[in-house]
This record gives structure tokens, sequence and C-alpha cells, in this order.
């Protein structure tokens, strides 16, 4: 289920505005990403591991955001496969995490899989900050700080 | 409290006690006076040290006062640093014959308690070097069940069947304890017995579990104290030690007499852990018909090395049921945290679409923020519900309920959800099924997860889920399935099916569902069939007692 949605009356030209793909298997998260990002950036969505990466061959995004606990693939394991396709392995990730060592579990070697010693772009935690959210991916995509914090 | 026999004046006065180099000691009971000390065999208390005489002192009786008088011995006789030739005896005294250290402990002198101590000669030694041990000491490695003559065979190994029992029921270190003196006074005439263990922190010997027979009144336990000495020989060189009646064991013939206050005979030996000695047994007796045997001191021996593995397994165990419940709470509150982050993340995304909407005056946009929202608040009810119904055991709340009309409510309620996802959902019921006497609430929860799995568990396009119920008169029972077309579970996952916070649902699952339905059916003495085909699909038969069970 791939969307792509085309915003009207954007500032920007189509030639300027980036792409992200938000994998996530939840539709309220990849709604919530949708909706801080369509402003400035086009969306891309999957509901899935396979999904994502089809999607990401397809259109090869600027950017992908990837929710790490997905039923099947799970967000470590498209990591890993992206890393290991050449057209994929250059686009930055922001991994979304429901937990992480900050409440004492780390991911399982098994969770991780080949993932140990790469490391994506960034991490957030969620539930996410709208406002960590746009200044990451601006941060990753080399753009403005955040515009409801005035700037990053 | 002074009795007259043979011309000899006994009762019980206090002990002396033997400094041996390397920190051991050997005390010797003052019982008998007068009470003659030298190297010769024919001395009450025989050191067989060449800087003491052949006769070189004696202890004599002066009204209630222990007087020692040496006997013109060439190394002299030593009181607290002092050479003497007579001198009164006080407890705490140190008293040296040539080399021969002994350390004086007198008890006060006895005002009567109508307690006139009937042993006259109950003698015993420990370990002085003029008397062969071998026959009252069994060698840590020398047990043979062979060897055991007083009790038959036949009682023995019964008694170590029972033995075996208790150890490999017992995770409770005072059940274990208890059970196993319990035995032990069956097999053994013990009047009182108790196990002592160590501290694993101090190394201090405590008492940890304690027995008195009938025969042996009330008082055996308020009075229990052990013999630091035999308790000490035991523990730290590991031997088993036998005290009996002298008054039939001609072994001990003249040699050192010496009564262990009213007790006929007592026995200790020590608990071996993998590594160390971990504790003793003692057992005594004050009944003279109550005489320990040899044998009864093989079968304490053996007793003793088994449960103190059995003790060190104990206490492993505890620690790690303790490490187990830790990861098991951690597991828990982790499992916790990720879905309520999950569900404070719709909430979040909900609202900040909300907001959005609202200014930008976008209807579309508040009416999505709106479902988000309510959607994760019910969402959390869900989880708080589950989790409730999952953390403590209840009793079902039976009451009288058509059975199939628990399935259509949960069918007409996920309809829209299966709709949503274009799954197609099917209820075929079986029209037999009547009233049923089962907790309502709680079987709709069940049913209620079983088939949210089943239509989460489907493909977007093409999925099917199938609820039936169906009637077994013959055996009074009656069961809900719940079949769907979708993914199926992996041979692993199988396995961890219904463990809490386990989930293949990413996100969305809480891994408290299948834990909670399980609960449920077992505590309606029901039961959960699974049967799975890797992307084929799944059917969960939910299999209960039509009428509540009796218990």
């Amino acid at each position: 289920m791939a969307t792509i949605d085309c915003m009207e009356g954007n500032t920007m030209t189509e030639m300027t505005r980036k792409r992200i793909l938000v994998v996530d298997d939840e539709q309220d998260a990849r709604e919530f990403v949708k909706a801080v990002l369509e402003e400035e950036y086009e969306i891309l969505t999957a509901s899935d591991g396979d999904e994502g990466l089809k999607i990401a061959e397809e259109n090869l995004p600027n950017l992908i955001i990837l929710d790490v606990q997905m039923p099947k693939l799970g967000g470590f394991d498209v990591f890993s496969q992206m890393k290991k396709d050449k057209a994929l392995c250059e686009i930055p990730v922001i991994m979304l995490t429901g937990i992480r060592e900050k409440v004492g579990v780390d991911f399982s070697k098994e969770e991780m899989g080949d993932f140990f010693g790469k490391e994506p772009s960034a991490y957030l935690e969620k539930p996410i900050n709208s406002c960590d959210l746009l200044a990451t991916v601006h941060k990753c995509l080399g753009g403005g700080g955040c515009c409801c914090c005035g700037g990053s | 409290m002074i009795a007259e026999e043979g011309g000899k004046r006994s009762a019980l006065h206090g002990k002396l006690v033997l400094e041996r180099p390397g920190g051991t000691s050997v005390s010797f009971p003052l019982t008998q006076f007068p009470v003659a000390l030298g190297r010769e065999a024919s001395n009450d208390i025989t050191l067989s040290d060449h800087s003491v005489s052949r006769r070189h002192a004696r202890l004599v009786l002066d009204g209630e006062m222990v007087q020692v008088e040496d006997l013109g011995s060439s190394n002299g006789t030593f009181v607290n640093g002092n050479k003497i030739a007579s001198c009164g005896l006080k407890n705490g005294d140190h008293l040296r014959l040539g080399n021969c250290s002994f350390a004086v402990e007198l008890d006060p002198p006895n005002t009567g308690k109508g307690r006139e101590p009937k042993t006259t000669s109950s003698t015993w030694d420990l370990s002085t070097h003029s008397l062969s041990q071998e026959d009252l000491e069994v060698e840590a490695t020398g047990i043979r069940a062979a060897g055991l003559t007083g009790a038959s065979t036949g009682a023995v190994l019964g008694f170590f069947q029972q033995t075996g029992r208790i150890l490999e029921r017992a995770f409770d270190l005072d059940e274990l304890l208890n059970g196993i003196l319990d035995l032990t006074f069956q097999m053994i005439p013990a009047g009182r017995g108790c196990i002592l263990l160590a501290d694993p922190n101090t190394g201090e010997m405590g008492i940890k579990a304690s027995k008195t027979s009938d025969d042996e009144g009330q008082d055996g336990l308020d009075r229990m104290k052990i013999s630091r000495t035999i308790l000490d020989y035991a523990t730290r060189q590991g031997r088993a030690v036998l005290t009996s009646d002298a008054t039939s064991d001609d072994r001990f013939g003249a040699a050192q007499s010496v009564i262990i206050q009213e007790i006929r005979g007592a026995m200790c030996v020590p608990l071996r852990g993998r590594e160390e000695i971990i504790g003793a047994i003692y057992v005594d007796s004050k009944l003279l018909s109550h005489k320990f045997s040899i044998d009864d001191l093989k079968l304490l021996f053996a007793v003793g090395a088994q449960i103190g593995i059995a003790v060190e397994n104990t206490r492993l165990y505890d620690a790690n049921l303790r490490a187990e419940r830790m990861a098991a709470v951690g597991q828990a509150v982790a499992g916790l945290g990720h879905c309520i982050k999950n569900i404070l993340n719709g909430m979040e995304g909900g609202s900040f679409i909300l907001q959005k909407g609202i200014d930008k005056a976008e209807e579309g946009s508040i009416r999505k923020g709106w479902d988000i929202l309510s959607r994760n608040s019910s969402r959390l009810k869900d989880l708080v519900l589950d989790m409730l119904a999952y953390s403590k055991p209840r009793e079902p709340m039976y009451q009288v309920v058509q059975g199939n009309s628990v399935v259509v409510d949960v069918v007409e309620l996920l309809q829209e959800r299966a709709d949503g996802k274009g799954v197609h959902l099917r209820y075929i019921p079986d029209e037999r099924l009547q009233a049923v006497e089962i907790d309502g609430k709680a079987i709709y929860r069940c049913v209620l997860n079983l088939v949210t799995n089943a239509i989460d568990a489907c493909q977007e396009q093409g999925g099917e889920v199938c609820v039936r119920t169906l009637l077994s008169q013959q055996e009074q029972r009656f069961e809900i399935s719940v079949s769907d077309n979708g993914c199926g579970v992996s041979e692993e996952d199988m396995e961890k099916l219904g463990r809490a916070f386990f989930s293949t649902k990413g996100s969305k699952g809480t891994g408290l569902g299948l834990s909670v339905t399980y609960k449920i059916v077992s505590e309606h003495k029901g039961d959960i069939r699974v049967e799975s085909r890797l992307r084929e699909g799944t059917t969960f038969t939910l299999s209960l007692p039509v009428r509540r069970p009796m218990e």
C-alpha cells in the first residue's frame, strides 16, 4: 500500500521537495509522522518491512524512517538489508523505537541480527515529539531548523 | 549434688578442656573424683606427653570445691602460671601439667532443683591419644550399607527411599530439614535432635531445625545445649562422632570417665556440601533404653552426606528463584513500558493532527485526530484490563448465559474492523448450544482476543475468519473455534504462545491477549487447542465444560 502524497499549494517546487519513506506497522504512527512532515516533504508510507524495501527500491527516497518493532521483517532486518543494497545503502535512516537502553532493556543479538557494528543516522524514541522529529529530519537532510521551536 | 558410688563421689562438676596444637581441643568432663592425671594408662586422664610424669597430679573434691594436687611431678603443676603443690580450682582457671594446658570449666555449685543425675558413669572420650577411635568413627568415605546390622536392610532401604523423596520435593529449607529430622527419629532412637547450619556469611553454626521425642518430655529443647567440642569435632574434622554409655562398653575400661550432662549418648555427623562442611546433625538421648549403635551412626552419617548437598541445592534454588522473579518483573515492566509508549505515541499523534486541524480549520484533520485519540484511549483501557486479568488469580464469576450470544457479541463488535481490513468474517453457530454456565465477561474477552488476532493475522486481501460454536452433548462440553487463513504460527513461536509480553504483532501487540485467554480458560477448567500452518492459517479452539465444574 504505497501512498504518495502530493501536497497542494506547496511553496516548494517538486524539484526541491525531498522524499521521505515512513515504515511502521501501526497506522496511527504513520499518520503522526506524516502529519508532522508532510508540509515540507513528500511522504511515502509502508506498513511492513517487505513493502518498505520494495518502495525504497522503486522510489529511492532521501530518508527512511523505520520502526524497529514490526511483525515479520523488523526494523533492524530492513536496515541490514538496505546496507547490503548498493542503491539503498547510502540513504540515511532514522530508527523509531518503543523502548531502548533508557529503560534498562537492550535489544537482544537476535533482534539486532546483522545490525551490529552499523548505526543508523539517528534514533527517535516513541512517543515521538514532533519538534524532535522535525529537527532530526532536518539534521539528516541538511535542512533548516524546527519551525515551531524557532530553529534547531 | 553428690552421689556416693563405690567409694567414688560423682556428680557433674564441669570439665577440663585440653588445648591441643592446631587449635583443636578435647574436653574431659569431671564427674567422679578423685581424677588421676598422668602419662600412665592407669590414670583417669591419660596424657601421652613426655613432659608429663607417669602419675602427675590429681583432682579431688573438697566439699564443693575442686582441688588440684601435684603428685611430685618432674615438670610441675601450674595454675594460672603459678607452680603449685595444691590449689583450689575456679571456673576459668588455667591448669598446666608439663606442656599440657587445660582450660578449667567448672559449673557453679548445684543448689539442687531436685534433679539428681542418675547417670554415674557414662563415659565418653572424643579423641584422646590413648584410645583408638576407629570403632567410633566412620570416615567420610567409609560408609557401606552392608555394614548396617542394627536396622534391617529393608528398613534402611525404605529410609533412604523416603529421604530421597523428601530431597526431591523439598524446595523449602525448613521443610527439608524438618522432614529429615522426622525420618531420622523413626530410624534412630533419639531423644532430642537438631540440624545446625553454618551461616553462609559468618560461618557461625545455628540450629535450624529441632525435634524432641515424646519420651524425652518437654524440657528437652529448652535445655538443648550441644557440646561445642562434639560439634567442632564433627564440623572441623568432618567426622562422625558417637558417645555412648561406657558401663556397657568394655573398651573404655577404667579410662577417662566423664559424664556429659545427663546424656547417655549423643551422635553428631557433619553435613557435607560440595566443597565444605556446611553444618551438622546432632542427636542425643537421656534414656538408657535408647542407646545408639555404630549402625545408627553410620545411618546418620549417610543422611548427613545426602542432605548436605540437598541443603546447598535448596539454597541455590532459592537464589535462582529470586533472580528469576527479578528477571520476570523486569520483563513485565519492559513489556508494559513498550506497550504504553506505543499507545502514547498514538495519542501524541492524534492530538498533533487534531491541533493541526483546529489551527487550519480542517474538519478532515480534526476527525482523523479525534479518531486516533479515542482509538488509543480504548487500547490503553484494554491493556489495563488485560494486565489486571493477568496479574491475579481469580475464580470465574459463573453465571448462566446463552453460549452463542457471547460469540455473536464479539463478531458484531469486530465486523467493522474486519470490513476495514477487507477480511471476510463468518459466524457459524451450533443452534443446539443453549444456556451454559461460564464467566460470560471473561469468555467474551477470550473470544475477542482470538478473533482480533485472527483478523490481524490475515492478509489485506482475501482474508477470511470463521468463528464457530459446537456442542458436544456426550462430553458436556462446548467448543468455540476461530480459524483464519492468515500468516500462521511458526513452530518456534508456537512454543511461546501465551507467554506474557510475547507478541508477533509488532507495535500493535501487547503480548498479553493470549496469556489472559489461556489463564481464563484454565480457570474454567477448559483447554485450548491450536493448529497452525505457516502461510495457510491458524485455528484456535476453546473447549469448555457446559456446567460449572464441581470442586
